[in-house]
């Protein structure tokens, strides 16, 4: 493990010796510190008067657990002085799941900063005044949150309540780390980056924290560590930050203005290019008389003029009834010989069956052509249909068509990209909360 | 003063999601040119440029038509 920067030793003069391998521990808060875990061995003793120890448990596993730096190391986190005193390994009494409190010790401080490290993910804890904090009765009332700072007023999420087994307890240490954890319950309820954590002992609720999100490099930076001495990361942090919700409110405005930008510049550009119809016209299809022909008669409409270049749609209306008609038609222009094509099939079919009125297709069919040229045009139309009989279609011809589908394509783009922000954002939260 | 207007909160905001607002702009300028050229950017209905019009000429039922 490397030392460097912060992670020096501190100095101290005051030790207590254990009593089952006579191992000196130092002790830096000196007169509150009363209870000690064996550097060495696994005893854990108290030692009142700095000269005789008495022995609580012999049955810890403290050699299984390592530190991350060694007890007395000097460290700095939230711009504050510690001194690492003391470590306790714990684990969920019915759960294998184990988590690491480093103990830091700061002189004029009331309590002790507790960093807590739970696969790879680091929190930084301070007790709390309780008297800022009220529960509130989430069935009751409907909420999705079961805790409520007063001021400044904040919401919490029931995230997880347990008991829990200590494993391994090394240093010094004010109260007695062994006792009773049986009879402790623990409760967190999360917001964001930070979480209370409520300790109940007898069903009194009589120490209360509040932990935050510590990054990595500031534990590297804080115990003066490198980056390979970091426990390896496991899953997302129930703390960790969540980009994607830090960053959903401008998200959200943002594709909001721009919505509403986008469906106002639609209607200002219906309004400064109004669709122009530039013919309207009916047309009777009639089979072709001719003794070899199979076909109907080419229908050739009058000339009209696109004035502005443009989209153009087509509409055509049949009063077509169990049958289909075949439309290709040929829009030219008749100075330049440009032309756009398109075939569509008008079919409508009715029929009664089973009890029930039913119906397939339609008596109307549309078509846009992008782009067209300003100019004098006209329609070529070849029907076709395997019923020779005389059909009637109604041709309208409409320039400066407002294309719609561009306008959802883009309405589409904002709204799937805020959805796929809010997937992102809520499966971050899912995750940290399962 | 310029430190002002980088602080001001719409700046802020914007600058949290510079990237989707720069994809999303982008795409709002060219809906506004597809909209002054008129083009349809998905399912224009011009078989021209769709398929050869020789062979879709020959394949019609014996019309045969001069377009001008």
């Amino acid at each position: 493990m490397s030392q460097k920067g912060m992670g020096e030793i501190m100095a101290t003069t005051a030790e207590v010796n254990c009593p089952t391998c006579g191992t000196g521990i130092n002790v830096y808060d000196k007169g509150n510190s009363i209870y000690f875990g064996c550097t060495s061995c696994n005893t854990f003793f108290t030692n009142v008067d700095g000269t005789n120890s008495q022995l609580i448990s012999k049955d810890l596993d403290n050699g299984h657990y390592p530190l991350l730096v060694p007890l007395g190391t000097k460290c700095k986190f939230n711009d504050k002085h510690y001194v690492l005193v003391g470590f306790v390994q714990k684990t969920h009494i019915s759960e294998a799941t184990y988590w690491k409190e480093y103990i830091l010790y700061r002189k004029k401080q009331e309590g002790y900063t507790i960093l807590t490290e739970y696969n790879g993910h680091w929190m930084i804890v301070d007790a709390v005044d309780k008297n800022n904090y009220v529960f509130h009765n989430k069935a009751a009332f409907g909420t999705s949150w079961e805790l409520r700072q007063v001021s400044p007023v904040h919401k919490y999420t029931y995230y997880a309540g347990y008991k829990c087994i200590v494993l391994a307890a090394k240093g010094e240490f004010d109260w007695d780390v062994l006792q009773d954890t049986d009879k402790l319950y623990t409760e967190e309820f999360v917001r964001d980056q930070e979480m209370i954590v409520v300790e109940t002992y007898d069903r009194e609720n009589f120490d209360w924290y509040r932990g935050e999100h510590i990054s990595d490099t500031a534990i590297i930076k804080g115990f003066g560590v490198d980056i390979s001495d970091l426990p390896p990361k496991i899953g997302i942090g129930v703390l960790e930050p969540n980009k994607y919700l830090n960053i959903w409110k401008p998200f959200r405005n943002f594709s909001l203005f721009m919505f509403l930008l986008v469906v106002l510049t639609h209607m200002i550009m219906g309004a400064v290019r109004p669709p122009d119809r530039v013919l309207s016209e009916i047309y009777s299809v009639k089979p072709d008389t001719a003794a070899w022909s199979t076909s109907f008669s080419p229908i050739k409409s009058s000339s009209f003029t696109i004035k502005e270049s443009g989209a153009v749609n087509i509409d055509i209306a049949s009063d077509v009834h169990n049958v289909w008609l075949e439309l290709p038609v040929t829009m030219v222009n008749e100075k330049t010989g440009e032309d756009f094509e398109f075939t569509k099939l008008v079919e409508y079919y009715t029929g009664y069956e089973g009890g029930e009125h039913w119906s397939e297709g339609s008596n109307d069919v549309s078509a846009v052509f992008s782009a067209v040229p300003a100019g004098t045009y006209h329609l070529n139309i070849y029907p076709y249909s395997e019923m020779k009989m005389e059909y009637l279609i109604v041709v309208t011809v409409q320039a400066n068509t407002l294309l719609h589908s561009n306008f959802f394509l883009l309405l589409g783009i904002i709204v799937g990209g805020l959805a796929l922000q809010y997937y992102l954002k809520e499966n971050i939260v899912a995750k940290k909360m399962s | 003063m310029i430190t002002n207007w980088r602080r001001h909160e719409v700046v802020m905001q914007l600058w949290a999601v510079k990237w989707y607002a720069a994809v999303v702009m982008l795409c709002y300028v060219g809906y506004i040119w597809l909209a002054v050229m008129g083009i349809k950017l998905t399912g224009d209905d011009n078989d021209v440029v769709k398929t050869d019009r020789a062979a879709r000429n020959h394949s019609r039922t014996g019309n045969h038509f001069y377009h001008k």
